[in-house]
C-alpha cells in the first residue's frame, strides 16, 4: 500500500489482476455445471415421454412438458404390490419427522441443559458416553436395536421408527444444545436462581427464548436427516410406516417390463423436495446458528 | 433490618480448600465491602452467601436465621452481577418483574413496585426496550433495579462496575451509595478495585488467599494496615516499602538511620529486620540537599493536575512521592525526601506483620 499527497490509499488487488479473478469464475462456473448436470438430466427426463428418451437425446430439452409421470409417480406407481404411488410414502415421512425431530430436540437441550448448568455428578462421563455412542456406525448397532424393539413391542410400528430416530439423534443434538448453553454466562442462570427460578422455569423462561438459533439448527439437520434415512425407516417401520425413500427405492426396483425412467425420476425429485425447501428456507436461520455460539447475550 | 453473619465458613472444590474457617459478623444496614486480588474468594464467598454455592462446613446467618442450606430465593437477598445478567429475551419490564412473577405477587402490587423502582433508578423510558438496546451503564441501572425490586434486606454486588467505563463507574458508583443510605438494607460489596472500597465501605474486609487479612473501617485500612499486603493493596500508588535493620532504636535504611520509635507500639530488639511503610503523600519532595530524609534522584515526574506524582530511585531502591503540582521538579533533580516519624508503618520482616 502506497499513499501519496493525502490521497485515499491505493487498494491494490481490489479489481486488479483480472486475469486471476477470470480464472477463478471459470472454474467456479465449470464445477458448477459438472455438479449440476445430473439434477438436470433427471429434471429433463421426468418430463419427457419414454419415446423421447429411448431416442437417447440425454442432455435435450423434452419436446412436450408431461406431468403424466410426475402424476402417476405420486399416485399410481406400483411399490411391490401396491400401486398407490408415492404419497403413501410422503404421508408416512412425515408422521416419522416431525415426531422425531421434535423429540430428539426437546431431549437434547433438556439433556444438554442438565449437563450444562446443573453440575450434575458425573456430567462428563455421561457426556463421552454418549458422543462415543454418536461414533458407532449405524449398521452395527442395528441388530440389537431391533431385538429391543421387538422385546419390547415397537418393532415395526410408527413408534418404532420414532424411538430409533430419536435415540440416534440425541449425541448430536445434546453435543450441539451443550456447547450452546456453555457459551451463556453462567451469571444469568445465578441471577434466575436468586429471582426464584427453578429447573423447569430457568429452561421454559430464560433459555428456551434465547435458543431459536440453535433449535434452527439442530431442526434443520435433523429433519434433512430423518427425511433422507433409508435404513431404520426400511427396518423398523415395516410394510405400514415405509418412508418415502424406501417407497421410491420400490418404485425404482420393482419395475415389471419396460422400466420407466421418467416417473423414477419424477420420483426421485419429488421425495428430495422437503430437504430442499428446508435447505433453500433455512439457510439464513442456519448460519445465525452456527454463529450465535459466539455471540454473548 | 438484616445482618449476616459468617460462622467458621469453609468452602471446598473437590479436595481444594477455597476458603476456610471465614467467620465475620455483618450487623444490619451496613455498606460492607470484600477486597482482594483475582482469585482469593471473595466472589465464592458472596456466592455462598447467595445459596449460589455449596458450603462444606460452617454456618451463614442472615438476619438471625440459619440458611446455609436454603434455597437462594429464600434467602431475603438481592444479587448484582459484573455481566449484568439481563435476561436477553425479555423487556427491561420482564427482566424487572420476573422474580415477582416467580414468587406469584399480585398484578397490580408488581407494576406499582416495578413503576417505584423504574423511578428511582431512572429508567422508566427503557422499560419497554430489550436489554440489547441498552447501554452498559444503562444495563447495569436495570440490574440494580431487578435487585432493589425484590425488596430485600441483603444486597450482594459481585464486582457490578467492573465492566464500565471510568466516568461511568464514578457516576454509578455514587448512586449505589445514594441507594444505601436511601435504602438503609445491609449491603456486600464485593470488588478488587480499592477506590470503590474506600469510596462505598462502612467496612472493609480485605482478602488474599482464602483467609481475612484485615477488617476495618477505611480509615484503619488505609491508615493502620495489618500487614504488607493490605499496605500495599490499598492506596494508590502504593505504599512505599524500605528494608531495614534496627539499631538503637532507629532503622537503618541503606545507611541511613530513620526514627521510628514513635510508629512502634513496644520497642523492638537490637538487630531485628524490619520492613519500613511509608505512603507517597506522606513524603515531602525538598529540592534543597541539606534538608534532612532520604537522598534519591528523580526518575520520572507524573503531572496529575492536582498534584504531582514523582518516581524517585536511589540505587535499587524505588520510591514514589506526591508533591503539590506548583513544585518545581523534574527527571534528574538529586532531592531529599523527608519522612515523619508518626506517618510510618513498621512491619516485621518475615511476617509482614505491623509491629
Amino acid at each position: 500500500m502506497t499513499i501519496t499527497n493525502g490521497q485515499a490509499p491505493v487498494r491494490r488487488n481490489a479489481y486488479a489482476a483480472p486475469f486471476s479473478r477470470v480464472l477463478v469464475y471459470a472454474l467456479l462456473i465449470v464445477l458448477a455445471i459438472v455438479a449440476l448436470i445430473p439434477l438436470y438430466v433427471m429434471i429433463v427426463t421426468a418430463f419427457k415421454s419414454m419415446e423421447e428418451i429411448r431416442s437417447g437425446t440425454l442432455l435435450s430439452l423434452p419436446h412436450a412438458f408431461s406431468f403424466e409421470h410426475w402424476w402417476k409417480a405420486w399416485n399410481s406407481a406400483c411399490t411391490g404390490l401396491r400401486c398407490e404411488g408415492l404419497k403413501v410414502g410422503f404421508v408416512n415421512s412425515f408422521l416419522i419427522t416431525i415426531p422425531s425431530v421434535a423429540l430428539a430436540i426437546a431431549a437434547g437441550a433438556v439433556t444438554g441443559y442438565a449437563l450444562s448448568f446443573w453440575r450434575v455428578r458425573f456430567a462428563n462421563v455421561l457426556f463421552a458416553v454418549l458422543l462415543i455412542g454418536g461414533f458407532f456406525p449405524y449398521q452395527v448397532l442395528i441388530y440389537p436395536l431391533v431385538r429391543i424393539t421387538s422385546t419390547i413391542g415397537l418393532f415395526n410400528s410408527l413408534a418404532g421408527v420414532i424411538a430409533v430416530h430419536v435415540v440416534f439423534a440425541l449425541p448430536v443434538v445434546t453435543l450441539l444444545f451443550r456447547n450452546y448453553f456453555a457459551s451463556i454466562p453462567i451469571d444469568l442462570f445465578k441471577a434466575a436462581r436468586v429471582d426464584g427460578a427453578g429447573y423447569w422455569r430457568f429452561f421454559f423462561w430464560i433459555l428456551l427464548p434465547m435458543s431459536v438459533p440453535m433449535i434452527a439448527v439442530a431442526g434443520i439437520l435433523q429433519v434433512t436427516f430423518i427425511w433422507n434415512d433409508y435404513i431404520v425407516g426400511l427396518v423398523f417401520g415395516g410394510i405400514n410406516y415405509a418412508p418415502m425413500t424406501v417407497q421410491l427405492n420400490n418404485i425404482v426396483h420393482s419395475t415389471y417390463g419396460e422400466r420407466e425412467y421418467n416417473v423414477e425420476m419424477a420420483a426421485t425429485l419429488l421425495t428430495s423436495v422437503i430437504p430442499l425447501l428446508v435447505y433453500f428456507t433455512s439457510g439464513r436461520w442456519f448460519v445465525r446458528g452456527v454463529a450465535s455460539g459466539a455471540v454473548k447475550g | 433490618m438484616t445482618g449476616v453473619q459468617l460462622r467458621n465458613l469453609g468452602i471446598r472444590y473437590g479436595q481444594v480448600e477455597v476458603l476456610k474457617g471465614i467467620d465475620l459478623d455483618i450487623p444490619a444496614s451496613e455498606f460492607i465491602v470484600l477486597l482482594g486480588p483475582s482469585g482469593c474468594g471473595k466472589s465464592t464467598l458472596l456466592n455462598a452467601i447467595a445459596g449460589l454455592q455449596d458450603v462444606a462446613e460452617g454456618q451463614i446467618l442472615i438476619g438471625g436465621h440459619d440458611m446455609t442450606s436454603v434455597e437462594p430465593k429464600n434467602r431475603g437477598i438481592a444479587m448484582v452481577f459484573q455481566s449484568y445478567a439481563l435476561y436477553p429475551r425479555m423487556s427491561v419490564r420482564g427482566n424487572l418483574s420476573f422474580g415477582l412473577k416467580v414468587a406469584k405477587v399480585a398484578k397490580p402490587e408488581i407494576e406499582k413496585r416495578v413503576a417505584h423502582v423504574a423511578k428511582m433508578l431512572q429508567i422508566e423510558p427503557l422499560l419497554d426496550r430489550k436489554p440489547s438496546e441498552l447501554s452498559g451503564g444503562q444495563r447495569q441501572r436495570v440490574a440494580i433495579g431487578r435487585a432493589v425490586v425484590r425488596d430485600a434486606g441483603v444486597f450482594l454486588f459481585d464486582e457490578p462496575l467492573s465492566n464500565l467505563d471510568a466516568q461511568l463507574r464514578s457516576d454509578l458508583r455514587v448512586e449505589i451509595k445514594r441507594l444505601h443510605q436511601r435504602l438503609k438494607s445491609t449491603m456486600i460489596y464485593v470488588t478488587h478495585d480499592q477506590i470503590e472500597a474506600m469510596t462505598l465501605a462502612d467496612r472493609i474486609v480485605v482478602m488474599k488467599d482464602r483467609i481475612i487479612q484485615q477488617q476495618g473501617t477505611p480509615d484503619e485500612i488505609y491508615n493502620k494496615p495489618a500487614n504488607t499486603f493490605v499496605a500495599r493493596f490499598v492506596g494508590s500508588p502504593a505504599m512505599n516499602f524500605l528494608e531495614g535493620t534496627v539499631r538503637n532504636g532507629e532503622a537503618i535504611v541503606d545507611g541511613e538511620a530513620l526514627r521510628i520509635a514513635s510508629a512502634l507500639s513496644s520497642p523492638l530488639a537490637e538487630g531485628s529486620k524490619v520492613i519500613v511503610g511509608v505512603r507517597p503523600e506522606d513524603l515531602v519532595v525538598h529540592a534543597d540537599e541539606a534538608a534532612p530524609g532520604l537522598a534519591v534522584e528523580i526518575d520520572v515526574v507524573e503531572p496529575m493536575g492536582s498534584e504531582k506524582l514523582v518516581w524517585c530511585k536511589r540505587g535499587s531502591i524505588g520510591m514514589s512521592a506526591k508533591t503539590p503540582s506548583s513544585a518545581k521538579v523534574k527527571s534528574g533533580d538529586k532531592v531529599r525526601l523527608g519522612l515523619s516519624e508518626d506517618k510510618l508503618h513498621i512491619f516485621d520482616a518475615e511476617t509482614g506483620k505491623r509491629l
